[in-house]
């Protein structure tokens, strides 16, 4: 170490770091940077991390100091965010030390909680599971590392022979994974963040990156600070922070997204602005077949557009509220090829019960017009957790999935599963398993009324807050005495709360870890400091309960030759018994597993990189492929010849995971529907919720960091000014919001950071003192299966009406 | 006393720049790093959160400041004996929620608006 940095004091070498960091994030941003930063810190040990929170996948410098992680920086080396964070990635370090960490294993006795050892929890788990194996499920999470993902798929679906297993990605990107399987036959965005350095406008479709994914917007804005022309449009059901940096702000009517989408490809035929020779080349036509499928069914180029004549500018200005001028200027920027076009989307178009067909339609207007495959020129959906496409649509965590984009319902793919892991042939089961909504609609259902799930183990997710519909499909566990409910996390929340045996879990740096972010980069930390108490790692926890299950002579726990399913074996084939703690970090379980899960990801050429390469990386960009000199190298643009290896030399453009097995992509027809519960007399509001930019989905880390707390304590409703008046609310007063399904007492913030339109209510989730989705619908997209957390049928109430109309309701 | 890393996104000019650049360096709260074309690296110093972000606005209120981005935050107590300050409370609140849904008495000016984070999504 420098002699003169040695003399300085603790505060000196904090400014000294930040300064480091800053100066290297400037540089970085003045195309100067050529080296990471110096890290010239007392005693502080710096390593690589992405971070905890969302599907953006910033990568973070973690410092640590004394066994504790005591500094965050951005990592200027990093594409994806280029030494840049948001407010909760700088605070993520926090995250690891809130006061009432769970710190050892709690079995519920005459309502209580109390503490028992991991040897009996483990006992209990497994005895719970050879009771019934067919009555036990996982709920697992976008959170997960892949390695915990796949611990876990594997013990369900190749050991019990159960398909129960389902991610809460379930809940937040279902849709767009059908979007995109119905569109190209196979999984994941063919772009990537490299887009927005590259597009002219940016379409924001019901997306509020501005919050949600910030650090991805700042880098378009960073474009425009430099003098860059870029359009923004955004397209919302209310204003955002977003919006505030549009040119073009584009409301429409909850639900009517599938007509704006109909009447661009309308105007774009009318037009004769379509891309003729894309279309010819590469796009086949399909619709909807009845009842609905993921396929659907083929349709002519001729009754495409004969489908699409009725979304004339004028009808879907009826329909979405959108004037037919602003549809003409959509239209008229989809037909110039002089433009590159980026598509954005999330919840928006996701949490929608018609969340399938609107994915296929965005998808369906970037061909027709062929706005697709050049950088710049694509749909790209971003996810909301740091490992929903690494590792709940890539492992394939998700009840109709198995590894690397195989089905459950296809005998090719169970075979060659079976194969892999070395089972005796049909040991998976054929039948799917349940999806998020119905596996916990059957874990809420008395036993004697066909509620067949009897145990559930619940990984990394909070699903007392976050799924919808709670009293229906959680809080009626409650006095169901014959169903087990089994939760491993970090905090008490409120799944704990109904829980009979907690599990204290190890997150983040407190243990190795692997996820995938939205751009289908894989990226890899190691363990950094020791997670407090008791806390074991999900995958520990997995592969004991499982070893236990071998030694209680499980059938499906031994692969054809008798050997443990989940053996993990060093580089010379030796076994490790990983599964006893003492020897857990014996061996690198994160290498072993995601090793023997890597060769899964070459069938749709969704070549993951080796362990060792992600190692020395920041994320790579699968397919990642081995050049003729030994490198590896990342793929930006999938299907597109000038760089993906998998795409024929003189093809420009092939989709070769074709649904009809010849290159090409469908376009497809999906008519407009309303939703399934619109406002009426009775309840006259559309409540929308969701996300704000200081929390994290269900706030159990977030809210634990006082500074982000106290930027946004409390959860509120939104409401236009005029139907506040209209009412006699005045801002900040304590209203009741009321649906079909339950109620809310809320603060009321009119003017607030959002701005939604008059007969619209807008309530975040973060707040699990005021549990919003008590309120929402658990009406589900047909396809996808994921709920509509967008739109329901609301009345807002003074509390003391509500008091009343309670009171009288309870005297009748 | 919290210490943060800022980046400051500077507007065009020479003389607007200059000036910008002494008017930070004069203030205690700031050290500065070498510009690099329009940004400016800046250490941040300051009491607690609160001034953090009374901090972060003067910055934003310069007229020769576009944007300023934070970085790094180091989250050590000066005293290692003793953590964040409100953790425990929040930790209590939080399990005391859990026993019981009730909403709690909320007063208007408990929403504070969001300043001193990222601020490229605010000018």
């Amino acid at each position: 170490m420098n002699p003169n940095l040695e003399s300085m004091n603790r505060r000196s070498f904090v400014k000294v770091s930040a300064l480091a960091a800053a100066t290297a994030v400037a540089q970085s941003k003045a195309g100067l940077l050529t080296a990471a930063p110096a890290s010239a810190d007392a005693g502080i040990q710096w390593d690589k991390a992405p971070c905890r929170f969302c599907g953006t996948g910033c990568h973070v410098r973690v410092g640590v100091k004394g066994g504790r992680v005591v500094a965050i920086q951005g990592e200027p080396l990093a594409e994806v965010n280029k030494g840049l964070l948001c407010v909760k990635g700088y605070h993520v370090g926090m995250a690891l030390y809130g006061k009432d960490r769970l710190t050892q294993p709690m079995l519920r006795r005459n309502g209580q909680l109390e503490p028992i050892s991991w040897e009996e929890a483990v006992e209990i788990i497994a005895r719970r599971i050879m009771d019934a194996p067919d009555q036990f499920g996982i709920y697992g999470s976008g959170q997960w590392t892949i390695p915990e993902g796949y611990a876990a798929l594997k013990l369900i679906k190749a050991g019990l022979s159960n398909n129960h297993i389902d991610p809460n990605a379930r809940l937040c990107m279902a849709s767009a994974v059908t979007g995109y399987l119905s569109t190209y036959g196979v999984d994941e965005p063919a772009g990537c963040y490299d887009d927005l350095d590259h597009c002219d406008v940016l379409i924001l479709w019901g997306n509020n990156p501005a919050e949600m994914h910030p650090v991805l917007f700042s880098r378009v804005m960073d474009r425009r600070s430099r003098g860059e022309k870029i359009t923004l449009i955004d397209l919302g059901t209310r204003r955002t922070r977003s919006t505030e940096f549009a040119q073009h702000y584009l409301e429409f009517r909850p639900q009517s997204d599938l007509a704006i989408a109909n009447g661009i490809a309308h105007l774009l035929l009318k037009n004769n602005t379509y891309d003729k020779e894309f279309v010819a080349r590469h796009c086949n036509f399909r619709k909807d077949a009845q009842p609905v499928t993921l396929m659907g069914e083929p349709m002519s180029f001729e009754d495409y557009a004969k489908a699409v004549e009725e979304y004339t500018p004028d009808r879907v200005e009826q329909i979405s509220g959108v004037p037919a001028r602003e549809i003409r200027m959509l239209a008229d920027l989809f037909g110039r090829r002089d433009l590159r076009i980026t598509s954005l989307w999330c919840m928006g178009m996701n949490q929608h019960t018609r969340g399938t067909a609107i994915n296929r339609l965005v998808h369906g207007i970037h061909l027709l017009s062929g706005h697709f495959g050049r950088p710049g020129d694509a749909p790209t959906s971003l996810t909301g957790q740091p490992s929903a496409c690494g590792t709940a649509r890539e492992v394939g965590t998700l009840c109709q999935a198995l590894p690397g984009g195989r089905l459950v319902a296809d005998e090719k793919h169970r075979a060659d599963c079976e194969k892999r892991w070395n089972l005796p042939p049909g040991r998976i089961n054929p039948k799917i398993g349940y999806h998020t909504v119905l596996l916990w609609e059957k874990f809420c259902t008395p036993s004697a009324k066909g509620g067949d799930i009897k145990t559930m183990w619940v990984q990394v997710t909070n699903p007392g807050q976050s799924l919808p519909n709670l009293h229906k499909l959680f809080k009626s566990k409650k006095g169901l005495e014959d169903k087990f409910l089994i939760v491993s996390d970090v905090y008490p929340t409120a799944t704990t709360e109904l829980a009979d045996l907690v599990l204290p879990a190890a997150m983040w740096v407190e243990k190795n870890g692997i996820y995938g972010n939205s751009e289908r980069r894989t990226q890899q930390w190691f363990k950094m400091v020791e997670p407090p108490g008791q806390a074991r790692p999900d995958c520990w926890m997995t592969l004991a309960v499982a070893r236990r299950l071998f030694e209680l002579g499980h059938p499906g726990l031994r692969d054809q030759d008798g050997n443990f399913l989940l053996a993990v074996r060093n580089e010379r084939g030796e076994e490790i018994p990983a599964w006893d703690w003492a020897h857990y970090y014996d061996i690198n379980v994160d290498r072993a597993l995601y090793e023997e899960y890597r060769p899964f990801s070459e069938l749709k050429q969704k070549n993951v990189a080796p362990y060792d390469e992600l190692v020395k990386a920041r994320g790579l960009r699968w397919p990642v492929v081995q050049q003729a000199d030994g490198s590896w190298r990342e793929t930006r643009f999938r299907f597109s010849e000038f760089d993906d290896p998998f795409v024929k030399k003189g093809a420009g453009i092939q989709f070769y995971n074709s649904v009809t097995k010849d290159d090409r992509a469908l376009i497809w027809f999906c008519p407009y529907e309303p939703a399934d519960e619109e406002p009426d007399r009775e309840y006259p509001f559309w409540l929308c919720t969701g996300r704000v930019l200081e929390h994290w989905h269900t706030g159990t880390m977030t809210m634990r960091i006082p500074q982000l707390r106290g930027a946004m304590p409390h959860a509120y409703l939104e409401m236009h000014p005029e139907d506040a008046a209209a009412a006699g609310f005045t801002n900040g007063e304590s209203v009741v919001l009321i649906t079909r399904r339950g109620r809310l007492e809320l603060p009321l913030w009119l003017s607030g950071r959002g701005h939604p339109p008059r007969g619209t209510v807008f309530v975040p989730f973060f707040d699990e003192r005021r549990l919003i989705n008590d309120l929402t619908l658990d009406a589900i997209d047909p396809i996808s299966k994921e709920p509509d957390y967008k739109k329901c049928a609301a009345q807002v109430l003074k509390k003391a009406e509500a008091e009343r109309r309670l009171a009288s309701a309870d005297r009748s | 006393m919290p210490v943060s890393g800022l980046v400051l996104t500077l507007r065009e000019g020479p003389p607007l720049r200059q000036q910008t650049v002494a008017t930070v360096a004069a203030h205690r709260s700031f050290t500065l790093g070498v510009l690099c074309d329009r940004w400016l690296p800046v250490a941040m110093e300051a009491r607690d959160d609160r001034e953090c972000r009374d901090l972060h606005d003067w910055l934003m209120s310069l007229p020769g400041v576009l944007f300023v981005d934070v970085v790094a935050v180091d989250f050590e107590p000066d005293d290692p004996t003793h953590s964040t300050g409100s953790t425990d409370t929040l930790a209590a609140d939080l399990t005391t929620a859990h026993r019981s849904a009730d909403c709690t008495e909320w007063a208007s000016n408990e929403i504070i608006s969001l300043a001193g984070t990222n601020s490229s999504d605010r000018s």
